[in-house]
């Protein structure tokens, strides 16, 4: 089975070039500072707005800082936390779908409720709360970012849970004695990896959203440190003179987040996670 | 259909309350707040008469108590900063988000679901792939970069639309576009998937054979019956419509709840925090009240049998 998914999703061209692209990007966010590309914050102002060259590939910004290298270590914050916040959001939002979708009953109609509280307050109030506690400027929002993902996922997970619940080799599992931990685990857990997958691409590629848009309200990582969103709102005051200054930074966002989304959809095509036949 | 109305109304009671008293509670432990000193007694209404007789500490849940008593009995909202009631200014500001919101969510419908309903129409053909690759795009651009692309063509080089300012329907364009772009594109996404695969079903075929028109057949039977999982989408991007709402209102300078809000963020001015809040958990939820409600009329399996929240 997961041959053939390969190889489907080989055959999906989008995807396979949504792959490279992402690919690239990262390789550079994490690669180019290494290569020298790594002085974000010295000031050069004679040499303000420079003309594009091997040194600035994106030329400078007003203050003389190097446009590329911004962007590239920005790119380790605003992919690095939105993935981090996937993760944390993916965890506890799998273990409490499968547990709602499983246990059923009062369980399920409590988690869901408190599922519709937590969508029902804007995430931003989150933020302020764990920037405020934890410290404010040091990024973290990903906390915030992670909860208020986990209906979303919760409710993918339950939906997913419920399909199999009552499959005949579960029936079994537990007829032969099978422990609900371990029926869990090896058969439901197994059994929905795939989807688990594919919504860990689209939660990412909303992290990655959620993340620039917190950066551009300027509730994220603080100066100078450059983030994506935060790139924006710091350069907006120059959008008509120098608008690429905006413009990057945007583009890096939106290309990240259009890529993800095209690895998801390729990955859930190969998996046919709709018809729901490959177990 | 009364009863499911009242029934679904009365489980969004416990769901706001609950919703408010974690906001209540975050905002009160947050280092440094001042939301711990909002008034606890005063007025000498019921709340406080009960308070006294049963001798009733003062604490964080009295608080909360009171704060909702005073908001649902006699819709005043306390500010911790201000000392004054917030509700003129609150519900003045709810009224223009609510109007932007309910733009965006006319464009969606409007926009979205023909749109979605024509490409699977054309399935395969060229204007598929435009729409298809159009709203791809638009799904992944965040609000504040599309406001800022918008900006620059429409603003900056066009100069056809104002980029600021309330002084007319003129206003309204670039922050609806703005707000309902992602879900636009997501409708699109999902009645283009849905109406396809209805188009492979064997009724279609009957009807083909049959002779029906084309167009008929598209928009008569196969979006018909592909309006459940549209609903479903739309219910669930209400929160992140909301969101975007708030994004475009900071963008364009809008004064809305989501100005305020942010605002009031970085003032780290929390009775307004809370306020705010508590309208955008009202708006929420009664947009899911509705949409809910939509999906009760569309489905007639659950007008038989329990209500399940899928």
């Amino acid at each position: 089975m997961n041959r053939r998914a390969l190889q489907r999703f080989l055959h999906d061209r989008a995807a396979v070039v949504s792959l490279i692209v992402f690919a690239l990007i990262l390789l550079a966010c994490l690669g180019m500072p290494v290569l020298g590309y790594s002085d974000y914050v010295s000031l050069d102002i004679g040499n303000h707005y420079a003309p594009v060259s091997l040194t600035h590939p994106f030329s400078t910004d007003n203050l003389g800082r190097d446009v590329f290298t911004r962007v590239m270590i920005g790119g380790r914050y605003t992919l690095g936390l939105s993935f981090l916040s996937t993760l944390i959001a993916i965890t506890c939002g799998t273990l409490l779908g499968i547990l709602a979708g499983y246990c059923g009953g009062k369980t399920d109609s409590i988690l869901m409720r408190i599922s519709e509280a937590i969508s029902a307050i804007p995430y931003i109030l989150l933020v302020i709360f764990f920037e405020v506690s934890l410290g404010w400027g040091k990024g973290w929002f990903f906390l915030a970012i992670a909860f208020a993902q986990i209906p979303a996922i919760l409710r993918t997970i339950r939906s997913a849970v419920l399909k199999i619940r009552f499959r005949e080799y579960i029936e079994a599992a537990r007829a032969i004695g099978k422990s609900t931990p371990y029926i869990l685990f090896h058969h439901v857990l197994h059994n929905i990896s795939t989807a688990i997958l594919v919504q860990a691409c689209s939660s990412y590629a909303s992290a990655i959203i959620s993340c620039s848009i917190l950066g551009y309200l300027e509730f994220g990582i603080s100066f100078p440190t450059p983030e994506w969103g935060r790139m924006v709102a710091d350069y907006f005051h120059l959008v008509q003179s120098h608008g690429f200054l905006v413009v990057i930074p945007c583009v890096f966002i939106s290309l990240s987040v259009l890529t993800v989304t095209l690895i998801g959809n390729g990955l859930r095509d190969a998996f046919d996670i709709r018809g729901g036949s490959h177990d | 259909m009364f009863r499911f109305l009242l029934k679904r109304i009365l489980t969004a009671i416990p769901v706001f309350l609950g919703a408010l008293l974690a906001v209540f509670l975050l905002l009160t432990y947050i280092p440094g707040s001042r939301l711990g000193y909002l008034p606890i007694a005063g007025n000498g209404d019921l709340l406080d008469h009960l308070f006294t007789l049963f001798h009733v500490p003062a604490n964080v849940f009295t608080r909360y108590l009171r704060y909702i008593y005073d908001v649902i009995t006699k819709l005043h909202f306390a500010s911790g900063f201000h000392h004054r009631d917030l509700s003129l200014e609150v519900l003045t500001r709810a009224r223009l988000t609510l109007f932007l919101t309910f733009l965006a969510f006319l464009l969606i419908v409007l926009v979205g679901i023909p749109l979605g309903t024509y490409a699977a129409g054309k399935h395969g053909k060229w204007q598929d792939h435009l729409i298809s690759v159009i709203s791809l795009v638009l799904s992944s651009i965040p609000p504040f970069c599309l406001a800022i692309f918008l900006a620059i063509v429409f603003c900056v080089t066009l100069r056809l639309l104002p980029v600021f300012g309330m002084n007319g329907p003129k206003n309204f364009i670039l922050p609806t576009i703005t707000i309902g772009a992602s879900g636009l594109a997501r409708t699109i996404q999902t009645v283009r998937a849905n109406v396809i695969e209805a188009l492979h079903r064997p009724y279609i075929r009957t009807l083909r054979s049959h002779g029906v028109k084309e167009r008929k057949i598209l928009f008569g039977h196969a979006l018909k019956n592909s309006m459940i999982p549209t609903v479903s989408i739309i219910r669930e991007m209400t929160a992140e419509v909301f969101v975007s709402t708030f994004i475009a209102e900071w963008f364009y300078a809008i004064p809305g709840i989501g100005y305020y809000l942010i605002q009031a963020v970085n003032a780290r001015d929390y009775g307004v925090v809370l306020a705010c809040t508590a309208v955008t958990a009202v708006l929420i939820l009664v947009f899911g009240i509705i949409s809910d409600f939509l999906y009760y009329l569309l489905e007639p399996e659950l007008r038989h049998r329990e209500v399940s929240h899928e």
